[in-house]
């Protein structure tokens, strides 16, 4: 595909080295997994499922102080239907399993889950009978963000990680299955 | 209002009905036969002199692992009666005296009943059902008596102190409210047509 000229400062033109060939004619030849997923790793739309503190502190990273926008990834939307990246940010109990289930369920394919904070990775300090022990029981996850709350560079990290993920993996990935399974 | 005046309004007005009376802190806090809470309550409420006009909450008590008087909280020797296990305590707040009360109800392990107060106060029909849903005490006579912090599928009453911490249930379908919504519509007089149900 065709493309012009970038200088070699520019972030875009390093990010692309990895994955595509620039000839001396303004081309370029790469493999179209590697195209393909370099545009959705740079353009990552957030759904933030927020249910506890950690949504505030996703706030924070969005904000223009830590600002998301930096890695492709600022268009938070609240629709599932718009949106690509699922953070789950906050407790899950055991009375919001079945609407966490449903909104990713209606996530288009191919999507991603960050779980974001203690409560989401492992039930954090709520060892008890109203809370899940790992959103990773519901749905499938990509990145776990430990902390409670995560700083906002953490949740950049997290981003940078799945971005760092989504390169290697097809395009066309299967549909996957939660890790582990409800006891 | 001196809380020995109090007790002797009621014990006037209800010469069988306290249990006991004591003073921790300051706040009166008097026991109450169950069969006497509902007319001694609204004797609270609607006496001039009392006007006890909020229900602030319903706390519950659990005392199955309550140790004896004096034996360490690790002992083993046992400080409760199987007909007085559970305790629930009103706490009533008078906006108008600036006083408060607590009137405490004893209940046996089987069948904990005592009647509901919703008549008397809104807030009752909330904190009564939370203490249905994690002690398991039936209020007689509540217009909706549902579990409201745990799901619908919940079985057990999860602060009991029988009830093992970490016991998760799942769930798998969010419930369907179908009961109440159809009550709220027929309360503002939208018409739902049976095929819609």
């Amino acid at each position: 595909m065709s493309m012009t000229h970038r200088s070699a400062e520019d972030p875009l033109a390093q990010g692309l080295e990895d994955s595509v060939l620039l000839t001396r004619t303004d081309a370029a030849t790469t493999h179209l997994d590697q195209i393909v997923q370099w545009g959705r790793k740079n353009s990552l739309w957030p759904y933030p499922f927020g249910t506890a503190c950690c949504a505030i502190e996703f706030m924070a990273s969005v904000s223009s102080t830590h600002d998301q926008s930096r890695f492709g990834a600022e268009a938070v939307r609240f629709s599932p239907r718009q949106s690509d990246l699922m953070i789950v940010a906050g407790t899950i109990n055991h009375k919001m399993v079945p609407i966490l289930r449903r909104v990713y369920e209606q996530m288009c394919e191919p999507k991603y889950v960050i779980s974001m904070g203690a409560c989401a990775c492992t039930g954090g300090f709520y060892d008890n009978y109203t809370t899940v022990q790992g959103i990773d029981q519901v749905i499938p996850v990509d990145v776990y963000v430990a902390g409670c709350p995560p700083r906002p560079e953490a949740v950049l990290d997290a981003i940078v990680k799945l971005q760092e993920q989504l390169q290697k993996r097809p395009a066309s990935p299967a549909a996957r299955e939660p890790k582990r399974e409800q006891p | 209002m001196k809380t020995e005046a109090m007790v002797e309004m009621l014990n006037g007005a209800f010469p069988e009905a306290l249990q006991g009376v004591a003073t921790p802190y300051g706040d009166l806090v008097v026991t109450v036969v169950p069969a006497h809470l509902v007319a001694l309550i609204k004797f609270l409420r609607d006496e001039e002199a009392l006007h006890f006009d909020q229900l602030l909450d319903i706390a519950t008590v659990d005392n199955l692992k309550r140790p004896a008087p004096g034996a360490g909280p690790d002992s083993d020797q046992g400080g409760y009666e199987a007909d007085e296990r559970f305790e629930v305590i009103y706490i009533l707040n008078s906006t108008r005296h600036n006083h408060r009360v607590r009137v405490k109800v004893i209940l046996p392990e089987e069948g904990p009943v005592v009647p509901s107060l919703c008549a008397l106060y809104g807030s009752a029909n909330w904190g009564e059902r939370e203490a249905w849903d994690m002690m398991g005490i039936r209020f007689e006579g509540h217009p909706n008596l549902k579990r409201i912090l745990t799901h619908y599928k919940f079985v057990g009453h999860a602060l009991r102190k029988d009830y093992p911490v970490n016991r998760e249930q799942w769930l798998d379908t969010t419930e369907p409210m179908l009961d109440e919504v159809l009550k709220r519509l027929e309360e503002r007089g939208i018409p739902v047509r049976l095929e819609d149900r």
